[in-house]
């Protein structure tokens, strides 16, 4: 993906079931520098909208997203803007 | 009919089911919406102590059954249930008890309160007599958790997505999360460049779209109940099908609930449940006829 973003790092959560997914994409996210994002990739269906509810509620952001096959990969971050 | 088998309608009407054990009789308890309070469990549990075997079942329906109940016992158990509140069920060709999922009032995809509809429902339509028995469910959202389509009448709340688009910052994350891939992302020719739209033909109005979105573009343009009609599973199973998708007040969901009810006790045969009285009518001629009488109905006032 072409990405004005700085991406730090992937995590992989494919084939991981709720709620390990959506624990460990915010133990990643945590984990980030302010400017930094994180590339989550998750897969699609019902692990996806766990996922980015779990993101939502913790209050980060998610800035954009690609498909891949079966799977979706989000961009993250720890704070509600990049500057 | 015979003595015993009037006796035996007369006791179904009353929540009462014989049991292959002679003597023995089923104590089908209501719950409106599958809520009882701490109270009344104390009571249920003391009954089937007293009178029963000790234990209850659970029905698909959110309903208590107390089992091995004495025919003798039938009316003190019914009286000391009576005394906290507790009705009985329905068996039989009638209204049966309405169940509902927990809906807005705790559960975040919420969109209707399912319960408060539930306990209208009850008022208006339990133990009403229909030419088969008739089974009404209320589902807060298009979880379906209570699976309005597969009864009589369901009632589901729904919502109408709207993109805004000054708060989408086009991350496409919509296309993705939308269970029925009813969200596209198309370019325009004007100044923004693109605009994310939904096909009114797959979206299943769940409310997905307007919970996930990171930004909050998609917000709700409408909101209201999709009402079913003619769902069952029983020996011959049939899916509802929708009367009318959105219906945005509470007033209008009562009437086309009560045009299909009458139009069920109306036409429907004996032992025939409203699904398939609907199949062998004609779905298009029935919808007609409801939302017909809807709209006349409506303008008279
Ligand atoms: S149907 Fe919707 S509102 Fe009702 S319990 Fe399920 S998810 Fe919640
Ligand atoms: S998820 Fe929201 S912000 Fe992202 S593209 Fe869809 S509407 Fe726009
Ligand atoms: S309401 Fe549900 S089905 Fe309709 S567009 Fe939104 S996410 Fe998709």
């Amino acid at each position: 993906m072409k990405s004005p973003f700085n991406i730090k790092n992937s995590v992989d959560l494919r084939g991981l079931s709720c709620p390990v997914n959506a624990v460990r994409a915010k133990d990643a996210i945590a984990a980030l520098g302010d400017e930094e994002l994180i590339e989550v990739v998750v897969d699609e269906g019902q692990a996806l909208i766990n996922v980015v509810r779990s993101i939502n509620d913790a209050g980060y952001r998610i800035f954009k997203s690609e498909p891949r096959e079966n799977s979706i990969a989000i961009i993250v971050g720890r704070r509600k803007t990049v500057s | 009919m015979s003595d015993n088998n009037r006796d035996q309608a007369a006791l179904g009407k009353v929540g009462m089911m014989r049991q292959i054990q002679p003597e023995y009789y089923v104590m089908r308890l209501k719950a409106v919406a599958g809520d009882l309070t701490a109270r009344q469990l104390a009571r249920i549990s003391s009954v089937a102590e007293q009178y029963g075997r000790g234990f209850v079942h659970l029905s698909t329906r959110q309903g208590i059954e107390i089992h091995y109940v004495h025919q003798d016992n039938l009316e003190p158990a019914r009286l000391a249930l009576a005394e906290e509140g507790i009705e009985m069920g329905a068996c039989g060709p009638r209204v049966r008890s309405i169940v509902a999922c927990p809906g807005d009032e705790t559960c975040r995809w919420g969109v209707i309160d399912t319960k408060a509809m539930a306990r209208e429902l009850d008022a208006r339509y339990f133990k009403a007599e229909t030419p088969s028995k008739f089974k009404l469910a209320v589902t807060g959202c298009a979880h379906n958790c209570t699976k309005a389509n597969e009864n009589d009448i369901g009632i589901r709340g729904a919502i109408e997505p709207k993109w805004e688009r000054s708060s989408c910052t086009d991350c496409s994350l919509c296309v993705s999360f939308c269970p029925v891939k009813a969200i596209g992302r198309r370019e325009t020719d004007d100044s923004d460049g693109f605009q994310y739209e939904v096909d009114e033909n797959s979206c299943i109005n769940c409310s997905v779209c307007t919970s996930l979105c990171p930004t909050n573009a998609w917000v709700v343009g409408r909101k209201g109940y999709t009402v079913f009609i003619g769902g069952t599973m029983g020996k011959v199973p049939r899916f509802a099908s929708v009367l009318k998708r959105i219906v945005e007040t509470e007033e209008e969901v009562f009437d086309l609930v009560d045009k299909a009810f009458t139009c069920y006790r109306e036409n429907g045969l004996k032992k025939e449940r409203f699904g398939h009285m609907i199949d062998r009518i004609g779905l298009e001629n029935i919808k007609e006829g409801l939302l017909e009488v809807t709209v006349q109905h409506k303008k008279q006032r």
